[in-house]
């Protein structure tokens, strides 16, 4: 008896030690700047002038939404996320049928969707810059080309009106590939023997993608809807790489201006209060895609 | 027999150590860190080749920083009392304000002593003031300035080269505009670009208002810079009813290098940014091809300047190397000059200015001879929220959203409303 409680302890006491660099790397990597980032945002921190952060309790959760940046990088985060997820679920779940009805070279147009993921993204984004310059870019000369002289001279990301629909087009160019995938693989999973059911059963080409398939990748579904969100919500790189936030602050964005407000102006409670806020729009999006999946499935 | 080879083995190992611990510590080693930019545009590595030539026991290393995030990652570094580097190369003194707010530069200013003739336009950049102390806890080592890039080819046929070959000047704002109008006949882009992008923003609005009044400061509060004059509001004007009317682009807006590469593609004629555009631009154009001309009023009240500078950390251990690498190699006559003479980098010292420099000698007078009464940007506490706000508010000016006197009036009230601190570094 004596000696099972000891060989338990043991064992125990062995599963702890493996598990302790684990711990100690979540701990030091993640639960500590998860804290200590929250903390700040009850803080006035200038990294630069400050020896250590002020507490100022909830002065910054207040202050926020008198900052007339904050409201607009609000604004175009969501006026982003609500056209870029539509757009995103809609045509990866499109582009994922087409190439599953592909006979031959589905490698070649799985590889083609995914590619632009591997693209650095500084890269692409001087890419995009030359693509849609006003003067030398291909884009507008294929406009001027087919006759749009107007729309053939426009300066698509330093216009108000179309500057943040560029940085759509730019992140869905960039990062459909990843949708496409999921929603592929889900497709393939679901067995042959259920469509051919629906087959025998007569359903037409439509009815058996969107009422037979559909209903049976809804994981996958709400991997890629969780996955697009996040993506939506955080939208950093491409406006920091084309526009830098601009014209103005048309595309400006909460990650972009909570960078900016970290690195360039160093004032670390505002921006961790940023950062959170951000982090808060993502966790409700995310529960709300949850939620509406769920009832669907039910 | 095996104790022998194990005993002569531990003295071999034992001798090897000791002999490599011995030139480890008789080793020195500088570590310099450089923008990009700056290591391909000057010859730094084969000035730490040399350096470690005429120093034996010197090592020298030469690595590229990552060019816009540096003074975050120095900071961090920094104040954990770490260096990854000894010298750092590159930064213009008003970027590199965190640092010397932070307190973590040395002093240079017995080097600058050393260090004879340094125009004083130029060393006004890198003047810092701790109470009414003023020091150098940077040292500019090339120059720009602010000046009208021009396409000679493209000025000939609007017929706007003089009997002498040379650009015509405008003499004020209007011969000014009815250039642009001829240049527009001609060219197959806009005329000008002003450069509005986030990097030259400052020096673009500024150097106007130098041309025009010969102050970049507020009238009423001098510590400011001028966001209400009748000069500040003229430049606004001008430059949205050159956009409005297709004579201007606005490329420059998002796209930084826009007027840049449009200029040496030879679609647009005349770039308003800093002066080295047209000497770079020899290389696809020809020399003969590319020139420069003062805005109208530059020439008697100047025009902006800038610089990038080399610092030296308070943590590093090797402060003195540092300070004479500096000395030896970068403020000498070869290393100075070879700026200019490759991608039309400015010597900081007057002296340099000879006939050792390979092309554009005729520009190179008008340059010094701007240079000479230039001025260069006060350096703000809030520099990088002030940059913003200037981004937030000429963007709609220029794409005709705003008036100028609202643009004015707003930067007046956001420089309030956001506490932009406004306490001079300089």
């Amino acid at each position: 008896m004596i000696s099972g409680r000891t060989s338990n302890l043991r064992e125990s006491g062995v599963a702890y030690l493996f598990l302790a660099p684990a711990f100690l790397f979540i701990v030091v990597f993640i639960a500590y700047p998860l804290v200590y980032s929250f903390y700040l945002t009850f803080t006035e921190y200038d990294f630069v002038y400050d020896s250590a952060p002020k507490w100022v309790g909830i002065k910054q959760y207040v202050s926020i939404w008198r900052d007339k940046n904050f409201i607009s990088s609000l604004k175009n985060t969501l006026v982003f996320a609500v056209f870029y997820y539509a757009i995103v679920m809609f045509f990866s779940l499109i582009i994922a049928f087409i190439i599953d009805e592909l006979g031959k070279g589905q490698t070649f147009y799985q590889l083609a969707v995914y590619l632009p993921i591997i693209v650095p993204l500084s890269l692409a984004g001087v890419m995009f810059v030359w693509i849609l310059d006003p003067t030398f870019g291909v884009f507008n000369h294929i406009l001027r080309s087919l006759g749009f002289e107007a729309l053939g001279n426009k300066n698509w990301l330093a216009d108000y009106s179309t500057a943040l629909p560029a940085i759509v087009v730019i992140t869905l160019w960039k990062y459909i590939g990843f949708n496409v995938i999921i929603f592929l693989a889900g497709i393939q999973s679901v067995g042959r023997s259920v469509i051919e059911a629906a087959r025998v059963d007569g359903v037409s080409f439509f009815q058996e993608k969107f009422l037979v398939i559909l209903p049976n990748i809804k994981i996958h579904l709400s991997m890629a809807s969780l996955y697009s969100i996040v993506q939506a919500i955080k939208v950093f790189e491409v406006p920091y790489v084309t526009t830098r936030g601009g014209p103005g602050t048309a595309t400006l964005t909460l990650y972009l201006y909570s960078w900016r407000t970290a690195f360039g102006y160093f004032k670390m409670g505002k921006a961790a209060t940023i950062a959170y806020i951000t982090a808060a729009l993502i966790i409700f999006f995310s529960f709300l895609s949850n939620k509406f999946l769920e009832e669907k499935g039910e | 027999m095996r104790k022998r080879t194990a005993l002569v083995s531990f003295m071999v190992i034992f001798s090897f150590v000791l002999f490599s611990w011995v030139v480890y510590a008789q080793e020195k080693t500088l570590r310099i860190e450089s923008d990009e930019w700056i290591i391909n545009k000057f010859p730094v590595r084969e000035a730490a080749e040399r350096f470690q030539k005429e120093h034996p026991d010197v090592k020298v290393t030469v690595a590229p920083k990552e060019y816009k995030e540096f003074v975050k990652s120095y900071l961090l570094m920094w104040q954990s009392d770490e260096t990854t580097v000894d010298l750092g190369i590159g930064g213009m003194p008003e970027q590199l304000a965190p640092l010397v707010g932070a307190d973590l530069l040395v002093d240079l200013a017995s080097v600058v002593t050393e260090i004879e003739g340094i125009m004083p336009a130029f060393l006004d950049t890198a003047v810092f003031k701790k109470g009414e102390e003023r020091y150098y806890p940077v040292i500019p080592f090339m120059g720009e300035l602010m000046t009208l890039n021009i396409n000679k080819a493209l000025y000939a046929d609007a017929g706007l080269i003089d009997a002498d070959g040379q650009p015509v000047e405008a003499e004020d704002w209007d011969q000014f505009e009815s250039q642009l109008q001829k240049l527009k006949a001609v060219a197959p882009g806009a005329a000008l670009s002003v450069d509005w992008g986030w990097n030259f923003i400052f020096y673009s609005y500024v150097g106007g208002i130098q041309a025009m009044r010969g102050s970049i400061y507020s009238p009423t509060n001098p510590q400011w810079l001028d966001f209400e004059s009748e000069a500040a509001l003229k430049w606004l004007e001008l430059n949205q009813k050159w956009i409005r009317e297709g004579l201007a682009a606005s490329g420059t807006i998002t796209d930084e290098n826009y007027g840049r590469n449009n200029f040496n593609a030879g679609i647009i004629p005349a770039i308003y940014t800093a002066h080295s555009r047209f000497i770079e631009a020899g290389e696809y154009l020809g020399e003969e091809n590319t020139s420069m001309v003062s805005l109208p009023g530059a020439r008697e009240n100047g025009s902006i300047v800038y610089t990038h500078a080399v610092y030296i950390p308070k943590v590093s251990p090797a402060q003195d190397l540092a300070k004479q690498f500096i000395k030896e190699q970068m403020f000498s006559k070869w290393f100075q000059q070879w700026g200019f003479n490759h991608y039309g980098k400015l010597p900081v010292i007057a002296d340099f200015y000879d006939e050792d420099l390979t092309w554009y000698q005729k520009e190179a007078e008008l340059i010094l001879e701007t240079v000479n009464h230039s001025v260069a940007l006060p350096k703000y506490k809030g520099n990088e929220m002030l940059l913003d706000l200037l981004q937030e508010e000429l963007h709609p000016l220029l794409l005709d959203k705003q008036t100028p006197e609202e643009t004015l009036s707003n930067i007046r009230n956001e420089i309030e409303a956001r506490s932009i601190d406004m306490t001079r570094l300089d």
